[in-house]
């Protein structure tokens, strides 16, 4: 056990800090998903010049190649500057990269990793479907091999900055009598082909992130593939590795500085009488924080005990899936606590209003116990692969 | 940073477990631990964390906090944090008794506040709550907390000769009393380093019932059947025994963090705020593993014959010592309180 950083993270942690100071863009990422794009590609190109770009990324396919502990440190570094979140970038730095890296071939690689980190090129998922959700390998949407050629037709859900996106790590279905997980394929298909259609979908608190993706009779070379044919499944999961992989510590620390900012205002707003933060006392707000403000320090040391496992050599894929769930619902359990202390002026609505920003972020919480995977199949994983109980 | 044991901590894991293991397997349920405190003083467990010029083995905090979260996993009856703790501020005060503390051969009690009125270091004064004083020789007497009032810690007799009348205990293996102090300290500590020290130690025991309750859990949940299959197949169980799992691992990374700062010296809120954060972090993890556990048993679980309430009557006396909840939670309010951030 050690708590000391190395002279070495120390420095790197000192460079990071630096560059991230000198760097990090002073306007705020526009809503709107266009200039969105555009404002997370030029950060992403910026990153690039700096060097700074695919921090987990081996070098000699461009990345930094940083270990996992400076990995921990140039995200904490990162929102303690404030830097934005990865946007359009993410599905490309954090999946479809990490899956051509581990799985593609030499001329998938030189023709998608150098763009995907100079900021040049937007990937989507397109992974779930409306049929297939937690029970991923049941995907119908299907990929008929003729020739060079894979002919794509079906339908993909939950796709995110869909409209936005150049590629997409595509699941099709290329063997349809074969067992359901032998079936698949994972292929890059080309956003802008003829016979793709992206339909934005409308979330509960008015965002536009997901859309669905229809495909009529959409042609994919074969030459797409990545990995086998009729082997996408294995290569998908290794997809699913990386995205609960490091990335994952830019929210976490995101959210401690969230319960960080929640106690400087319920303190100073106490101090002045003002606003329905009142008496932290009377609705039991102020232990209620206390236990919070725990549970976000007990989420950090989880942070870096799950790192200090892997680099310790242990397999720590299912324990992935505790970090996702103790991270996921106290980030649920903060902003809920957030608008109660709110009182009746959280009941203003708005992403950029000063009320209404606690509504906006407890509706927005609600989707982390569904994405990449349940609560629910999260600890199906815990108490299957990690507990060794019956999978029923 | 590293929250993992090395390949030297990962031995005394070993060692403690492979005595404490034994001894259970000879002494099941209620021992009396008067039989077993020297040997434990003879292996080291009382000054594994001082110096070795005060007698000690010369490891650190994180070393205590491995000790004692092995002693959660079996729960052994007897004062251990107390006596490491009396051990450390009796050799800080170069006591005679310092090397007998440490040795097993004078047994420390504990004796904490039970009404507003307690005070110390210097006098410590007040009505106290003791827990192992039945047979002990001296007591430690740690206080505030709760409050603005900077914790003390203060070694005083109060054992054998005027022992507090036993109490009915909530958790039959730890002897509980009420004693009125009145007198000077043997040796004191006008500082929170003890209570701090203390809450960590109390969170790591703390952890080893979360952990074990989790693995007791787990293990029943593969072999037990109903309705023909294993009962951890059911989602209402397995989700049950995830949760388990969870909790404990959070606490360890918690108390594992916390102890490392211990072992840096650091007293300063921000430091305050982790130790606290461990302990009641440990303590739900505890207690509702513990309680968990026992649903997860059914009507055994419910029984005295099963080991299952012994572990939760263990947390509630490990919570309440040592930076119970108020005292933690107060801590965590530092920032809050304060208006200040760091």
């Amino acid at each position: 056990m050690r708590l000391d950083p190395t002279p070495e993270e120390a420095s790197f942690r000192a460079e990071a800090r630096t560059w991230l100071a000198a760097n990090v863009p002073a306007d705020p990422r526009p809503r709107e998903e266009a200039a969105g794009r555009d404002y997370d590609l030029a950060w992403q190109r910026t990153m690039y010049e700096g060097g700074w770009a695919g921090i987990s990324w081996p070098a000699e396919h461009g990345g930094r190649g940083s270990s996992l502990m400076e990995q921990v440190i140039w995200y904490e570094e990162y929102v303690a500057a404030g830097a934005p979140p990865a946007g359009v970038n993410f599905v490309g730095l954090s999946h479809a990269g990490p899956t051509l890296i581990a799985r593609g071939s030499e001329e998938q690689k030189r023709a998608h990793l150098t763009r995907i980190l100079r900021g040049e090129t937007v990937w989507c998922q397109g992974f779930s479907e409306p049929d297939s959700g937690s029970d991923l390998a049941s995907l119908r949407t299907r990929g008929t091999v003729d020739g060079d050629t894979i002919w794509v037709t079906g339908r993909k859900i939950w796709t995110g900055h869909g409209p936005v996106a150049d590629y997409q790590e595509l699941l099709v279905r290329t063997d349809p009598t074969a067992e359901k997980h032998r079936g698949i394929s994972w292929v890059i298909c080309d956003m802008h082909s003829p016979g793709i259609t992206v339909r934005p979908i409308k979330s509960l608190h008015g965002d536009y992130h997901f859309s669905e993706v229809t495909y009529d009779n959409v042609a994919v070379p074969v030459e797409n593939v990545v990995g086998e044919l009729n082997r996408g499944w294995d290569v998908a999961r290794s997809t699913l590795g990386f995205e609960r992989g490091t990335a994952f510590i830019a929210d976490q620390v995101r959210l401690s500085q969230l319960v960080a900012e929640l106690q400087l205002l319920a303190a100073t707003r106490a101090a002045a009488g003002a606003w329905a933060w009142g008496d932290l006392d009377s609705g039991g707000f102020g232990t209620r924080l206390a236990q919070i403000a725990a549970r976000v320090a007990g989420l950090r040391s989880l942070t870096y005990l799950h790192v200090n496992r892997a680099l310790h050599g242990e397999d720590v894929g299912a324990r992935g899936s505790i970090v996702r769930v103790v991270y996921s619902e106290l980030w649920q359990d903060t902003t809920r606590l957030a608008l109660e202390m709110a009182g009746r002026l959280g009941l203003a609505f708005g992403p950029d209003d000063a009320n209404g920003t606690w509504s906006f972020q407890y509706l927005d919480s609600l989707r982390a116990t569904i994405a990449a995977g349940t609560k629910d199949i999260q600890r199906n994983v815990i108490g299957e692969r990690l507990l060794g109980l019956s999978r029923g | 940073m590293d929250l993992l044991p090395t390949f030297e901590q990962k031995q005394i894991i070993d060692a403690v477990r492979a005595h404490l293991e034994s001894r259970a397997r000879k002494t099941p349920g209620n021992d009396d631990f008067r039989t077993a405190w020297k040997q434990y003083g003879d292996m080291g467990w009382f000054s594994l964390g001082l110096p070795e010029a005060d007698g000690g083995a010369g490891y650190t905090a994180a070393e205590e906090m491995l000790l004692c979260r092995e002693i959660g996993r079996f729960i052994p009856a007897g004062p251990f944090i107390a006596s490491m703790l009396a051990a450390r501020l009796a050799a800080a005060a170069s006591l005679p008794q310092a090397a007998e503390i440490a040795s097993g051969t004078v047994v420390v009690g504990l004796a904490e506040p039970l009404a507003a009125d307690a005070a110390g270091p210097d006098p410590v004064e007040g009505t106290f709550r003791t827990l192992d004083a039945d047979g002990a020789d001296l007591l430690l007497a740690v206080g505030g907390g709760t409050t603005p009032v900077t914790p003390w810690a203060a070694l005083v007799q109060g054992g054998a000769d005027q022992a507090p009348p036993a109490l009915p205990s909530l958790d039959a293996s730890v002897s509980l009393g009420q004693v009125a102090l009145r007198c000077p300290p043997a040796a004191a500590s006008a500082g929170p380093e003890m209570l701090y020290r203390g809450m960590v130690l109390s969170a790591a025991a703390l952890v080893g019932i979360a952990e074990r309750t989790a693995e007791m859990s787990a293990a029943y949940a593969q072999v037990r059947e109903q309705f023909g299959r294993p009962i951890g197949a059911f989602q209402a169980v397995k989700h049950r025994c995830a949760d388990m799992a969870i909790r404990a691992e959070v606490a360890y990374a918690q108390t594992a963090y916390a102890a490392l700062l211990v072992s840096a010296g650091r007293v300063d809120p921000a430091a305050a705020r982790e130790y606290a954060a461990a302990k009641h972090l440990a303590s739900e993890a505890a207690i509702r593993n513990s309680a968990d556990n026992i649903q997860n048993h059914g009507a055994m679980g419910f029984t005295a014959e099963h080991d299952a309430h012994r572990y939760l009557k263990r947390a509630w006396v490990w919570t309440e010592a040592l930076g119970a909840p108020p005292a933690a939670l107060t801590l965590l309010r530092g920032a809050e309180l304060t208006g200040k951030e760091g």
